[in-house]
Formats: C-alpha cells, structure tokens, sequence
C-alpha cells in the first residue's frame, strides 16, 4: 500500500493542534488536525494518512487505545506518540505495536520532523 | 336321650351347650360346641373333656367338679376358665353348671352352659390398667415410674409380649430409652442414642411415617433386607416387633410404643387395638408430666430471676419484690427490706406497707395503686417512706404485671432508694448553676433501674427479651428476638471481645457479665452492662438467665469525669510553663493510691529525676528533720480529714535547703476517695530576703508599720505575735477588724474574747499547734466585735524563723465577712475555685458598676500594670484596653449596667507597650439587689495565649506541610500542565523562525505564530502562579473569597490529574453564593485535599463511572458549603469522626493529616466539616461549611479600598 503525504495530528490540546501542523506545513507535509481519537476514526482521513502524531492521553479514547484499533483495521499508518508524561513502560508498550517514535512534551522542531520523516519513509 | 326336636333347639341356641351324665360322663353338645372345639361328643369322651381346659386352668375346674360331686344335692356351680378353640387358641368362657334333677328330687344328670367372656374379660382389664396408668400420672408420680408401669400393665394384659417405649429427641433425630422393664439391658443400651433411620428398623419407620408397623418377621421382611437391626433383635431372642408412634395433643410424635414377641406373629385385632390405646395412653403421661415440669421450671425461673436481681439491684440501692394482688401475697428481695427496714424474719403485708408510707404521700399512693389493680396496669412512683426509727426516704418504684400469669394480677417490681439525690436536689435548689449537675446525677440515678432482662438457651439459640431489653436494643418488640440480632448488634470494636467472653463462659459453665457497647438499628451507640446466670437444671442444653443495663448515661458521665480529670492534668500541664518562671510546681495526691503526679517544675523544686515516680516517702526523706514532724502531720491529717492543707517547711536537696509552700486543695468533684490537687512553691529567696530583712526587730517594726499603710487600703489587718510571752502588736486596720479600741494594747484574752464561742475550740487548737510545733496558720472563723457584730474572718500567719530563740509569729487577718456569706451560698463551686484560683494565680474582683467602685486583688493591677492598692477608675481601665477589643469590653459594660453576668477574653497594653491577654468573668451578687455589683476573676492569660499562638504557628506549619505533600501527588500532573504550552511555544517558535527565514519571509504567518507563543507563555504562567500561591508560606489572613472561583482555581490545577484518573466531574454551583470571609489558600487546601481523597477513593472503581459531583449552596443558617460527593468505595458510618484524626490514613502513601487539618481550617473560621456515606448508592459525600457574615467581609472589602 502506497503511504500519502498526509500527517494526521490528534491530540485534545488546543495549542499543539495550532502549532504543529503550522510547523510541519512549512516543511511541505500535508496536515490535518483532530481533537480526538474518536474524531480521527470517523473522518474520511482513517484510510489515506501516512503519518499520525498522537497524543498519549485524551478523555474518551487515548492514545494506545487508537494504536490497538488500528491495528485490529489493519490499518497501517506510521505512528508518532506525543506526551507530557514520561512512561518509560508504555513507550516500550506502543514501540512493540509498531509506533515509530515516542516523542516528550515539549520537543525539539529536528525530532518531530525527523519522526514524521520516518513514519512517511516506511514501508 | 333328648328328643330330635329338642336337639335341634339346643344346636339353635348362641352358647355352647351340653349335658352330662350324673357321673360326669358327656353325653351331648350343641352345635356351637362342636364348632368351637372342633371335636364330638364321642372324641371328647375318649380323650377326656376335662384336656379341653387351659393347662393353668385344670387345677381350678377339676377341684370345682370334685367338689360338686362330693355333696350329696350339689347346686349350681359357677367357674371361670379357658377352652381351647379348634385352632389351639384359648379364650376365656364362664362355665355355668346346673344338676338336672328328676320330680323326686334325684340327680338325673347334668347340664351346662358355657358363655365366652374373653372380650369381656379382656375390655375389663385393659379399662382397669387405664385407670390404674392414669391414676400414676394424676398422681404426678416420676415419668419413668409410668411408663415402666405401663410396660408391665400391657405385658400382664397381653401374655408373651415385652414392652418398650422410646423418646423422640427433641431435633428429631435421636431415640432415648424410656421404659423397657423386661427388655434385656443390652438391648435397651443399643436403643438409647440411636439414630433415627426408617430403613433400621419399624421404630423409625413408625416415627417418621406417623403410623403403626408392624414387623411379623424381621429377617425374612425386605424392608429391613440392608439393616442389622433383624440380627439383633433375633439375637436377643426376639421374633417380632410391633411399633406405634405415641402423639401429644398436637400430633407431634414424642416416641414409640413397641410390643416385642418371642415368637414370629402378627398382632390379632385386639392386639392392634392393645398397642393403639397404650401408645396413647403413654402420650397422655407423657405430655401431662411434662407440662409439670415446664410449669415447675418457670416457676424456678421467676424464682432464680428474683434471686438475680437481689444481687444485681444491692448496687444500685433497688430492692425488688413481687406481689400477688388476690392472695396479698408479697416476696421481698433483701435490699428491698433493708430499703424499708423491716424484719426479713416476718413476712411483709400490704398494711404494714401502706403503715410505712408518708401520711402526706399514703392517700395518693393507695389511690394510684387501686387504679393500677383495676386497670391491670404497671405504676411508676415517687413517695416517701417513713422508716420504723422514724427516718424518711425517697422511693422509686416501678412495678410490671407479670404477663406469663394471667389468671390474675401478679406484679413484679423494683423500689429504689433516692434519697440521697432527693436530698441533694433539695439541699442545692438554692445554687443555680449545681442544679444542672444534680439534675444530671438524678437523671443518671433513675435510668439505673432501667434493666432489661433475657433468658438465652445456648445450644437451642432460643431468645426470650423483656420489654425493657427491645428498648435497650432498640429493636422493634414484635420481632422474636435472635442471636444474629445480638451479634449484629454489638460494635464492631467490642464484638469479637465480646463473643469470646461469652463462649468462654458457656464453655466453662460459667456466669458473665461485661461491659460493651451496642449499636441500635437507628445508629445509636450504647453502653451495656450484661449479667447472665447459668441455670443449672434445664433439659434444653446450657442456659442462661440475665440482665442488661443501659450505662450509657453512666459511661457518658465516667467519660466526662474522666475528661475533667484529663482537663485537670491538662491544666497542670499548662500551667508548667508559668509556675517555671514563678518556680510553682503542681501535683495531684491520690490519698487511697498514694499515687502522685508531679508538674516538672515539682521534679526542679525537689530535685529529684524526672524518669522517677514521685512516692510519699520521696518527699519525706528530703524534708529537713526539723520540720518533719509538721509535714508528717500535715499529711496524716490531710489523709484522716479530707481537709485542705497550707503548709511551709525546709526540705533538703543536693543544691541545699529550701523552703516550701505547700497549698493543696481537694478535689471536690471525685466524691469516691480523697484526691488533693495542689501548689509547691520554692520560697527560699523570699524567706532569704525576709531573714535578712528581718534579722532584727527594729527592720520587723518597720516593716509592720509600712504594711499598716499599705493594708488599711486593702482592710487587711496585720499583726506580730510572740506566743510565749502573749506579747502582741496589732496594726490600725487589725483594731478597726477586731472593734477593739487602739487605746488598748491586745491580749491574748482580747482575742480568745473576740472570736466566734463556736469556733473557739478550732482556733484554740490551732494557736496550740502554733505553740507546740511553730506551725503557720492558715484559718478561717468568726468573732464578735464588743459592739455585737459578727465578723467573718481569715487569719493567715506564719512563724519567723529566723528568731530561733522564741516563738515569734507575723501575719494577717482580713475581714472576710462579705465573701464568707457569698460562699456560704456557693459552697461547692467555690471550694474549687478557690483552689483553681490560688494555683493558677487568678485575680479576683468586685465591682459596684453604679458607683465605679473596683475592689482588686493584686494579680489584676499587675496585669493592668497599675500601682497595687491604687483607686481605679473605669477611665484607668478603659484607656489601658486594646483598641480592638474596646467594642467587647464596652458591650461588656452595657450589660453589666443592667445585671447580666459577664465573660470575656481581652488585651491590655501596658505602659511600657507590651500587651496581656486576660480573661475575666463576673457574677453579680444576689445579695445586693438594689444595684448590680459583681463579683468575679480575672486571669492574665498571656502565657496561655503565647502558647496558643506557638500552637497555631506550628499548626500552619503542619498544614503548610500538608499541602506540599498533596501538590506533590500532584508533580506529574503539573509537568503536564506546564508542558502542553511549553511544547506548543517551542513549536510556534521554530514555525516562526521558519516563516521568517524563508524567501520571501511569510510575516504574516510569523506574527500569527508569535500571538499563538504569547498566548500559550501566558497559560504556562497562569499555572506557575496558581501553584505558587498553595505552595508559599504565608500568615492566614481573612479575606473576602468568591467560593465558586476559588473551586474553579483548584479544578483548573487539578483538570489533567483528574483526566488521569479518570474522573468525570460533574459541578451544580448556586447561582448567587455571597462572599465569606476566609483565608484562600487554606480553603483552596481543603477542596484539593477532599478533591484528591475523593479521587483515591475511586482508583479501584472499575464497574461504574468514577463520578465526582460538586455543589454549593445557601445553607438555611446563613453559612455557605461546599459538597464534595463521590461513588468510591465509601466510608463506615459508624468511623466517620475517626476520619478525622490525625496520622489516620488508609493511603499507603499518605500524611494521615490531610483531613484532620482540614477540620481544623474550617473550624478556625466558624465552619464545618462533615462526612456521611451516600444513602442508597456507592461512595461517600464531604461538606464544609462556611459562615458567611455580611458585616465582616463588608469591613474588610473596606480595610482592602
């Protein structure tokens, strides 16, 4: 399966869904952002993005969750986790899922880009 | 030779009929004959007729046959005997014999008839055994003896059979032996206990299918094919068993009748009807004896529980009695005789009763107990009995008819002598602030005769409760009362106590009785006394006979006792640190115990270890011998008296000699034995500088003269004394006191003339001791001035020591008259008071509020730094008043004008600005009606208030500490809060610089990323600044607050923790919450700290949504709350107030101070906090409360402009 250009951004925080897609535009990605995992899965962008930065924990369904249920879909969307809490177990958790990075807020401009170049490049 | 006609009438004819030749030969027989015996005249010739008999019976028909043939005219005979039918039975025929004569007069043959009475014969014997087995039981003759009777009875009626009759157990399951007279034993022993199986044998079977079995032949019978039982009954040489259930009058089956027969057989008809009617027969004895027994045993029951209360009641002075009101019959307990002081010997009669009560009070008695009678009523009443030696006491009786017995009016009761709280009552009416205190001990005294009684069958679990009992448990009466009821019933932190005491007791046979608490299905928590009586002859299993007594009311004053006491040694820890500067130490003296608790500055003065226990011959040993004599007296009389001791005397330690006053009170509330409470002052500076200043007589004079001035104000008089040499000089005030002219020096007779005839021998005794041991004197009398006045005086003296060559003595005397009367009327409180005023150094007063008149002692001018003995004026006072509290002392003063007692705490700067805490209390003197005078105390309590101020400063401390641990539970949570603007400024930041690097740079897009960095720096601040506030320590200080935005502030602190843990929080605040005047940051700590416990509460929550809801409202009281409700695991209702203790924690992580110190926030400000379980769903609800009053928060909204 071809991957998009598309980097999906999910995280409930106001400020990283006006900032990082800001950011990741100026280096030529295509961005989308949605408030919630729930969101995310009901929108036409489930099947056709590449990329998906991830918050860790959101009310109703986090994160990992969301890992699961793609998973379970089957479908394969490189995955970039985003968090303000250290969670030594579930980075090792999600990595072992197949996420490509798990990234602490805040985070440097080189290790996002770096990140999403990565989930883009697989496969 | 009979004619055929003939012959056929006699075959025709129902009897058996034959005749006879004269020589006896047969020579006919009817038909029924022939039937019967199966045989013919001719057989019955050949083989002799007289083998027709019943072996048993020959001897007695041939005897009779012999004789009639021997007389010469034989008449008719008459003979009872058996014949043996065709079939080999033998019944039992009257055999009629009549000689035929012919007209001569010759014996031509014979004729007879023979009738069959077998059934006859055999209804007669069964009806005379009948009478003769119910004859035994109307008898009351021992169950066992009937029933072994009426196996012989049935053995004798029926030959061949053995009889045996078994008990049913009680649960059903067992048989017992009852009767088996001519069973083999060991028989009988494989019965007893057997278990009941209706495939053993026809015993079980009859119980259990209620019917008679009849086993003909056990071994060949199939119902018995698996069980021993055939072989062992055959084994015993039995063949046949036949077993009918025995029923009482219920149908209930209480055993089994059983016939055995030694060979195979079943029973004939009457047989069956046999085994039926003494089956029945034996449940007929059965019953009746044991209706006997219940009715004799609860007969021993009412005895034993007369027995009981004898016991039980001495303590509380209740006698109890019963009283039979057709017969007049009356049993006494002996309490109950000693109540009334009568004879034990002779028996009480309602005359002698009615004799004895109060002729004010006997009418109305004998008319409320007629009601009672009639009514069929119980009787609640107080009277007065006049005793034989003419003594009157107060009574209570309660009397309950006995309900068991219903063909008349039987009461129990219970009289309880009051006389002793009558008279206190009566004696204190006069002083209104004891009444409440005998109010509270008479209450006390009558809830003790509320006892309830039980009986309680172990084994059976059978409860039977008294009215009184439900009460006591509060249970609802119509519900039988049960042991879970019980169970259940006993608080938790006794239960396991309790049960084990109980099962001890049951185990060992033995009685209880314990102290535990209750708590009723409404929630109330009782104390109980239980007192139970193993009754030593009931059939049922171990049982027991007790009683409860609700001592709650009694627990509940031991507690307050033992809280005052607590207070006691509280206030001597407190009063530690002034008697250090003032080097006061304090002690208790418990005279029984010897036991003493000394204050640490007691432990300096004596120099003794403070790891010691402080012991009478401790202080003994380091007293200085000269003054032993004194202190072991002092103490032997203090011991003897109860009195209050005043002593000085030298005691010697390692850093040398010291003197020591001793001032000890008793203390008046532990009425049971003597406790002293008192002061040790180390008075050797001032003895010191006395013996320097007083080193000779001329500096003494002096001395006295300048104390004349100084005491005239004061109405003090003062005196020297030598008592050997009765050379006495008096100050101008002691000849003013005394009424004496000045003109004339005093004599020893001036004074023995002056004082109080009563009270001379006191005084006199006292001027002894003076001279014989150079004791000081501390006394109180009267004396009678030569114009007629009768003063009341106090006397206080003190021997110089320092003048070793005579007994020179210098003291005081002040004219106590009007405070004496004062406390005369006040007796009781002031006793302690006195003592709480002399420890604890309180100043007293008077003050004429009309006339400005101030009466001070000198503790009060110290602590309104005036000069002592100065005239004061409301002016002096009220300039030295802090400003704050001017408004309190002024209301104060406003209410004083009009009478109304006063209390109140205050500062006063002094002049060289430093400032005292007092507290003052006044009651007027009703002895001055006409215009409010008070009279009063004031205690400078600036100690007290620097401690208490230390207190609040290391309470903020601990709460300080508190709020730093539960912030940082909160650490991960605030990272986070603090990095989500933090990654959003990074990454606007490197947006921008790339917008700006680009070619050509995007300004626009940089400027709005720039707004976007600002505005997420601005929340990272906001969260900084939240947390600084909690974290800072700072005083409290009272502040208007918005409750509803200060709850929203920790919300916003706590957004991210609470998303952690999963918590929906769901708000209803009130629309228009006015503002409270509190410390923010305090109450911000106590909604976190609820927040956050209400969080944990719910971490194990997985079954349900972990809600927590969060109101306010108006309360109807003008306070303002906060409701803190979550659906964790929930709280026990009964431990809710020990949530709030200290260091009481279920966290693994946690301080245990979070809710103790949230209590004490809220109860600083006027508020509260409460827990309760939610009603009827999961989880618990926390509330605080807050005053909200307009006037204070107005005035700091106004300090703040």
């Amino acid at each position: 399966m071809m991957h998009s250009n598309l980097v999906c951004v999910v995280d409930d925080d106001e400020s990283v869904r006006e900032s990082l897609p800001g950011l990741l535009n100026s280096y030529g990605f295509v961005t989308c952002p949605f408030e919630s995992a729930e969101a995310f899965l009901a929108s036409d962008e489930l099947t056709s993005a590449g990329c998906l930065v991830l918050d860790v924990s959101m009310p109703g369904m986090t994160g990992p969750e969301l890992q699961i249920q793609l998973l379970n879909r089957q479908i394969d969307v490189g995955i970039v986790f985003i968090t303000a809490h250290a969670d030594a177990m579930l980075e090792a958790q999600v990595l072992e899922r197949g996420a490509v990075a798990f990234l602490l807020k805040p985070f440097t401009e080189e290790a996002i880009v770096k990140a999403v170049e990565a989930a883009l490049g697989r496969g | 030779m009979m004619e055929t006609d003939q012959t056929r009438l006699l075959d025709a004819l129902p009897g058996m009929v034959w005749t006879a030749t004269p020589d006896g030969s047969c020579d006919f027989v009817n038909r029924l004959w022939r039937e019967y015996t199966g045989t013919t005249v001719e057989l019955a010739n050949a083989s002799g007729w007289i083998s027709l008999f019943h072996p048993d019976d020959l001897a007695v028909v041939e005897a009779a046959w012999k004789e009639t043939l021997s007389v010469t005219a034989p008449e008719e005979i008459n003979v009872a005997a058996r014949l043996r039918r065709h079939d080999g039975v033998y019944r039992r025929f009257n055999l009629q014999t009549r000689p035929l004569r012919d007209m001569a007069g010759n014996l031509i043959g014979w004729c007879g008839v023979n009738t069959d009475i077998e059934d006859r014969t055999r209804a007669e014997a069964q009806l005379a055994a009948e009478k003769r087995l119910l004859e035994l039981v109307a008898r009351g003759l021992p169950l066992p003896s009937v029933l072994n009777e009426l196996c012989l009875l049935v053995e004798d009626l029926s030959s061949g059979s053995v009889c045996s009759i078994l008990y049913v157990d009680h649960d059903g399951q067992r048989f017992r032996v009852a009767a088996g007279p001519n069973l083999p034993a060991d028989y009988n022993a494989a019965l007893e206990g057997l278990k009941i199986d209706p495939e053993y044998g026809p015993c079980s079977l009859a119980v259990v299918s209620r019917a008679t079995i009849i086993a003909a032949d056990p071994p060949r019978d199939p119902r018995w094919a698996a069980s021993p039982w055939p072989q062992l009954v055959t084994g015993f040489g039995l063949a046949s068993c036949w077993s009918a259930p025995i029923f009482d009058s219920h149908r209930n089956v209480l055993g089994i009748f059983a016939i055995y027969k030694h060979v195979p057989q079943g029973p004939t008809c009457q047989d069956e009807e046999l085994v039926d009617r003494f089956a029945r027969i034996a449940g007929i004895a059965i019953e009746r004896t044991r209706s006997d027994l219940a009715l004799k045993a609860s007969e021993a029951n009412l005895r034993r529980a007369n027995h009981f209360l004898v016991g039980g009641q001495r303590l509380s002075k209740t006698g109890s009695f019963s009283l039979d009101t057709d017969s007049h019959e009356q049993v006494w307990s002996e309490e109950n005789y000693r109540i009334w002081e009568f004879d034990p010997a002779v028996p009480p009669t309602m005359e002698m009763v009615a004799a004895a009560i109060h002729p004010e009070d006997r009418q109305q008695m004998l008319k409320v107990f007629a009601a009672a009678t009639q009514a069929k009523e119980g009787l609640d009443v107080f009277y007065r009995i006049v005793t034989p030696v003419g003594g009157v006491k107060h009574l209570h009786t309660v009397m309950e008819i006995i309900s068991e017995i219903s063909d008349r009016v039987v009461y129990l009761g219970s009289s309880q002598d009051i006389t002793e709280s009558k008279l206190a009552e009566a004696a204190l009416k006069t002083g209104e602030a004891d009444l409440m205190r005998v109010n509270m001990y008479l209450t006390a005294a009558q809830r003790l005769s509320k006892t309830g009684s039980f009986t309680w069958g172990v084994e059976t679990g059978h409860l039977d409760w008294s009215a009184e009992s439900y009460r006591i448990w509060g249970i609802d009466p119509s519900l039988p009362p049960a042991m879970s009821m019980v169970l259940n019933g006993i608080h938790p932190d006794d239960r396991e106590r309790v049960t084990a005491g109980m099962s001890e007791a049951v185990q060992a046979g033995a009685n209880f009785e314990m102290v535990h608490r209750i708590v009723t299905p409404a929630g109330v928590v009782k104390h109980i006394r239980s007192v139970a009586t193993r009754m030593p002859e009931t059939t049922d299993g171990p049982a027991y006979f007790g009683a409860l007594q609700d001592i709650t009311e009694a627990k509940v004053s031991e507690e307050a006792l033992k809280a005052s006491e607590a207070g006691l040694r509280r206030a001597n820890r407190y009063l530690k640190a002034a008697q250090t500067l003032s080097q006061v130490g304090s002690y208790t003296w418990d005279v029984d115990s010897n036991e003493l608790d000394w204050s640490d500055e007691n432990y300096r003065i004596w120099e003794v270890d403070r790891a010691a226990t402080p012991t009478v011959d401790i202080i003994l040993n380091a007293i200085h011998p000269d003054d032993l004599d004194l202190v072991v007296k002092t103490i032997d009389g203090a011991r003897g008296s109860g009195e209050n001791f005043d002593v000085t005397y030298r005691i010697v330690t390692p850093a040398g000699v010291k003197h020591i006053h001793t001032v000890s009170t008793r203390i008046p509330e532990i009425t049971d034995r003597l406790v002293y409470i008192g002061s040790n002052q180390d008075v050797t500076k001032d003895r010191l500088a006395e013996a320097a200043l007083k080193a000779s007589e001329a500096k003494l004079a002096r001395a006295n003269r300048y104390l004349k001035t100084a005491q005239s104000l004061s109405q003090i008089g003062s005196f020297t004394w030598d008592l050997e040499s009765d050379d006495i000089d008096w100050s101008d005030e002691n000849y003013r006191i005394w009424g004496v002219d000045p003109e004339q020096p005093p004599t020893i007779d001036t004074i023995l003339n002056g004082i109080h005839p009563e009270d001379l021998p006191r005084v006199a005794q006292v001027i002894a001791d003076g001279k014989r041991f150079g004791a000081d004197f501390d006394v109180f009398y009267r004396i009678v001035t030569p114009a007629g006045e009768t003063k009341y005086v106090h006397t206080v003296s003190t021997r110089i020591p320092e003048i070793t060559d005579r007994i020179l003595y210098l003291g005081s005397t002040q004219d106590v008259t009007i405070s004496k009367v004062a406390e005369d009327e006040l007796a009781r409180t002031n006793t302690y008071l006195t003592a709480a005023q002399r420890l604890s150094q309180t100043g007293s007063f008077t003050w004429d509020v009309h006339a400005d008149e101030h009466n001070w002692s000198e503790v009060i001018y110290k602590v309104f730094g005036l000069e002592p003995g100065c005239k004061v004026t409301m002016d002096m006072m009220m300039t030295a008043i802090h400003p704050d509290d001017l408004g309190q002392v002024e209301a104060l003063i406003g209410g004083a004008q009009i009478g109304e007692n006063f209390e109140l705490e205050f500062r006063v700067i002094n002049t060289d600005g430093g400032i005292r805490h007092a507290q003052v209390v006044g009651h007027r003197i009703d002895q001055i009606p006409d215009r409010p005078v008070f009279m009063g105390a004031l205690q400078d309590i600036t100690a007290r208030k620097l401690a208490e101020d230390d207190l609040n400063r290391a309470r903020e401390d601990l709460a300080h500490v508190a709020r730093v641990t539960a912030l940082s539970t909160l650490t991960a949570s605030i990272a986070h809060e603090v990095s989500q603007p933090l990654a959003g400024i990074i990454t606007n930041s490197s947006t921008c610089l790339r917008l700006l690097a680009a070619e050509p740079p995007d300004v626009a897009g940089a400027f709005a990323t720039t707004q976007r960095t600002l505005r997420d720096g601005n929340r990272a601040s906001e969260v900084i600044k939240r947390l600084r506030s909690l974290y800072a320590r700072r005083a409290p200080t009272l502040e208007p607050i918005d409750l509803q935005e200060i709850a929203r502030e920790v919300f916003a602190l706590l957004a991210s923790e609470l998303q952690r843990r999963r918590v929906i929080v769901r708000t209803a605040f009130a629309g228009d919450l006015p503002p409270a005047a509190a410390d923010r940051v305090q109450i911000q700590q106590v909604i976190l700290n609820l927040v956050l416990n209400a969080a944990e509460a719910m971490s194990e929550v997985t079954d349900r949504v972990r809600m927590l809801r969060i109101a306010t409202r108006c309360e109807p009281d003008g306070h303002i709350s906060l409701e803190v409700r979550d659906s964790g695991h929930g709280i026990n209702p009964q431990e809710t107030e020990k949530l709030f203790e200290a260091f009481r924690t279920t966290k693994p992580d946690g301080m245990g101070i979070g809710l103790s110190i949230s209590r004490s926030i809220i109860q600083a400000h006027g508020g509260s906090l409460t827990a309760v379980p939610n009603g009827n769903e999961p989880g618990a609800t926390f509330t605080f409360s807050l005053p909200c009053n307009a006037v204070e928060v107005a005035g700091l909204n106004s300090r703040q402009a």
